[in-house]
């Protein structure tokens, strides 16, 4: 189906009132142009795609693949120019609904230098409670549970800049829980981080899925991308593949043209494989490749 | 890399000071300033003196961060005793060389005012020494509040004051890398003239501020994901006197307006 | 011709009460044609080292040599390039062109020779200075900027080049293209590479200096760390998964092959090959 006009109130308008309200994001036929002078660049083009409550999502793409666009897209930052994006069935191109898309999905960027408003810990953790005007007492619970479920509990009056990479990468985190979305949404979360920050965040990550968030992580790391139960894969502002990450590993050849790179644990299985040995596609640490042995 | 404490950063601690209400430290100051300029001559001066004297003293913070703060004035100070002191062919003059003279008036009045600015500044330093940045920007936009009856946009300033706040230290670290930076491009920022020197600084400068206007750029989307209009927000701390916070208001500034009027 | 820090120490703000030691008797040495892996934590003195291998900093001990001579700001100066964590933030000129010939004009080279330099530097970094050299460094892509922000240091033409995290926050094209820049390097310089990742450079690596929390745990060839990944954690720092895979593997037999570790085997293929010999 093809939506005829730019205007995304008419994008908007075509559907909803016949269906009932289910939770979900949802990409319908959705294309993006930045506009750079008189030409428009299209960042994202024909992308539809669902995500269920509860599901945990890698989106995959080299830079410039146009994942970035797509997150920015997911809570209204950024509207397309055609299609729809639906979060919940309420439509990011209708004004009114976007602070209630944003409660449901928190946005988390690469930089968290960049993210961090307060000069203290627990007052960063707060200010997204505090936009929506929640109750004090309200506030003080919500931040010491986000606080604790990154595991910063105890660093509530520390300033920001004088915490590690990825101490502050997790109070971003805190600061998106603190929202009690139903979406975590982040955008190369630990590209800036050094690999124990990494670990930091992708532990926290997976007790975030567990206790049943949709986590959408974007990321250029295919090792990151083998913990998600889904892959997405970007390329030239398309979805060039939809599945299980390890049926990924099943495709390596067209993993170079789509920009991404084994890493060498990775390459270590695929040479394994190569030399006859059956490495199961799904396996993702030391032990479960060398085991294969 | 940690950097050692610059002039005026809170140092965290626990004493009765640290504990006052910040927007008592900030009123209390106020008031502190005016008696030091209306007091007439030297008691005024001293009893002044004593109090922040007395301040520091009770906020355990050591004297020698507490005069760090009189660095950048440093300059200011000395240019005021030497203008002072020295006057031109004083006939009571104490020391004589050639037409220049010191005398004990000139001496006097020279020290009298450079104590004014020490005290003022060790007074002001004393309130960002310990008030945690937080503490601050809540005391500023509480007190700030009556403001908004004429429509000023109160919490607007205060988040931007916030946020200039959060991001002093992290900027002054992204400033030191340029500059190492550009030096081992071969860059050199101590030669020439005055035109020369401001010139060396372009390739510092620019880099900083594209750098400063691309985080703010992030920084306004993550805080629009975060579902900021800078309306109808709540807030999590609240801000009480406590009945030491009052006492300590009332005793302030009635000391200032005693010492104003009486020395 | 060797650029040589031997047992330097520094400490920030020394003599105050908010001393820092960053520095405890650290000793590295990189000569030319030669890749030095400098591996560390966050907070183990990664750029403390770093800034005074520039002549940037002064040890308070130690000595500091550049081909013998001592190295201090002016013998470091054009000598030693530093290429920083995100050096595309230091881009500041017009155009990609004037950027790059920053260096070679501060050095007293004119405006034609300053260009020359500039060109033949975008070419070492793969950037067509026809299609580069007139944009604005704000306009390129991120391993584009990166890339230009290398060149503005080879310009130079540097016997020494320190790079402090030259990969990160690249995608994998980007990294890739970032790694066989600084081994071509190598053909010119000697390149430090400072990293706390050991996955990308040490197979490339003809030392490896370990750092942990300011003190120089190691300095072995890289065979020597793969064969001992417990420095990895004593240094605070993960052998790469590879290894650890790799590790578990030996001695396996399957399918008709063994599986065998030489250490100094594995330390040139660890990104590249697999160990596998039939």
């Amino acid at each position: 189906m093809r939506v005829p006009s730019g205007d995304p109130h008419f994008a908007c308008d075509r559907r909803s009132a016949s269906r009932e309200v289910r939770a979900l994001i949802s990409f319908e036929n959705v294309s993006f142009s930045y506009v750079a002078g008189a030409q428009q660049q299209p960042a994202v083009h024909g992308v539809s795609l669902e995500i269920v409550p509860g599901e945990r999502v890698a989106v995959l793409g080299s830079n410039g693949s146009g994942k970035s666009t797509l997150v920015r897209l997911i809570n209204g930052l950024l509207l397309p120019t055609t299609g729809s994006v639906r979060v919940d069935d309420m439509c990011t191109a209708d004004q009114a609904a976007l602070g209630p898309i944003r409660e449901r999905v928190s946005l988390v960027f690469q930089n968290p230098d960049n993210q961090i408003v307060a000069t203290a810990v627990e007052d960063d953790v707060a200010f997204g409670p505090e936009n929506l005007g929640l109750p004090r007492a309200q506030i003080r619970v919500r931040v010491a549970e986000a606080l604790k479920a990154v595991g910063l509990s105890g660093l509530e009056r520390r300033e920001p800049h004088l915490l590690s990479g990825g101490q502050k990468q997790r109070l971003a985190i805190a600061g998106a829980l603190a929202m009690d979305p139903r979406y975590l949404v982040l955008d190369e979360p630990t590209s800036m981080l050094d690999p124990l920050g990494r670990l930091e965040v992708l532990a926290v990550l997976a007790e975030v899925a567990a206790s049943g968030r949709a986590v959408l992580q974007v990321t250029h790391d295919l090792s990151e991308a083998m913990q998600a139960a889904r892959a997405l894969v970007m390329h030239q502002g398309a979805v060039v593949f939809d599945g299980a990450p390890s049926a990924l590993l099943g495709r390596v050849g067209e993993l170079g043209p789509w920009g991404l790179e084994l890493p060498p644990l990775l390459q270590f299985a695929e040479e394994l494989r190569r030399a006859g040995v059956a490495v199961p596609h799904d396996a993702a640490t030391p032990a479960q490749i060398a085991g294969a042995l | 890399m940690s950097v050692p404490v610059p002039f005026g950063q809170f140092v965290p601690g626990d004493s009765a000071l640290h504990r006052l209400d910040a927007r008592v430290k900030i009123v209390a100051t106020f008031a502190l300033t005016i008696a030091l300029f209306s007091v007439g001559g030297w008691p005024g001066l001293l009893v002044v003196a004593g109090a922040v004297a007395a301040a520091i003293g009770l906020s355990r913070v050591s004297w020698r961060l507490a005069v760090r703060g009189l660095r950048p004035v440093l300059w200011l100070l000395l240019f005021t005793l030497v203008v002072h002191t020295f006057s031109w062919r004083d006939p009571d003059a104490l020391v004589q060389w050639g037409p220049v003279s010191i005398s004990i008036p000139g001496l006097s009045s020279g020290a009298f005012l450079a104590l004014r600015i020490v005290i003022l500044m060790l007074g002001a330093s004393l309130v960002t020494l310990t008030s945690s940045p937080v503490a601050l920007t809540d005391a500023l936009s509480s007190l700030m509040r009556p403001l908004s009856v004429v429509r000023f946009p109160v919490e607007d300033v205060a988040m931007m004051f916030s946020i200039a706040l959060r991001f002093i230290p992290t900027t002054a670290e992204e400033a030191e890398r340029i500059v190492v930076a550009q030096t081992a491009r071969g860059a050199v920022f101590d030669r020439g003239g005055p035109a020369a020197r401001a010139r060396a600084w372009i390739p510092v400068l620019i880099p900083l501020f594209v750098r400063l206007f691309r985080r703010a750029d992030d920084l306004a989307v993550a805080m629009e994901s975060r579902c900021y209009t800078g309306k109808e927000r709540s807030r999590l701390r609240e801000l009480v006197m406590r009945p030491e916070d009052w006492m300590v208001l009332a005793g302030t500034v009635t000391l200032s307006f005693a010492v104003a009027i009486l020395l | 011709m060797t650029l040589s820090l031997r047992d330097v120490s520094y400490t920030y703000a020394r003599g105050t009460t908010y001393s820092v030691p960053a520095l405890e008797h650290v000793s590295m040495e990189v000569s030319r044609g030669e890749l030095v892996l400098v591996l560390g934590a966050t907070g183990s003195g990664k750029s403390t080292l770093l800034r005074i291998a520039a002549g940037l900093l002064s040890a308070d001990e130690g000595r500091a040599t550049i081909d013998g001579s001592p190295l201090d700001p002016a013998s470091a100066r054009g000598a030693v390039g530093l290429v920083f964590q995100d050096p595309e933030t230091q881009l500041f000129a017009d155009t990609v062109l004037g950027d790059v010939a920053f260096g070679p004009r501060n050095m007293g080279a004119t405006r034609d020779e300053a260009l020359i330099a500039a060109r033949e530097a975008l070419l070492a970094v793969e950037l067509d200075p026809e299609r580069f050299g007139a944009r604005s460094p704000f306009s390129l892509s991120g391993g584009e900027a990166r890339r230009v922000a290398v060149a503005g240091v080879l310009a130079l033409g540097p016997a020494y080049l320190l790079a402090d995290e030259p990969t990160a926050g690249l995608d994998g094209p980007g990294r890739r293209a970032m790694r066989l820049l600084l081994l071509a390097a190598r053909e010119r310089s000697g390149v430090v590479v400072v990293s706390h990742s050991a996955e990308e450079f040490l197979g490339d690596a003809d030392r490896v200096v370990v750092l942990g929390s300011g003190r120089t745990l190691v300095t072995v060839p890289a065979g020597d760390l793969i064969a001992a990944p417990e420095l990895f954690a004593s240094a605070g720092l993960r052998a790469p998964d590879v290894l650890e895979a790799q590790r578990i593997a030996v001695g396996e037999v399957a399918s008709g092959y063994t599986f065998s570790l030489d250490p100094h085997e594995a330390a040139r293929s660890l990104a590249f090959r697999g160990g596998v010999m039939p």
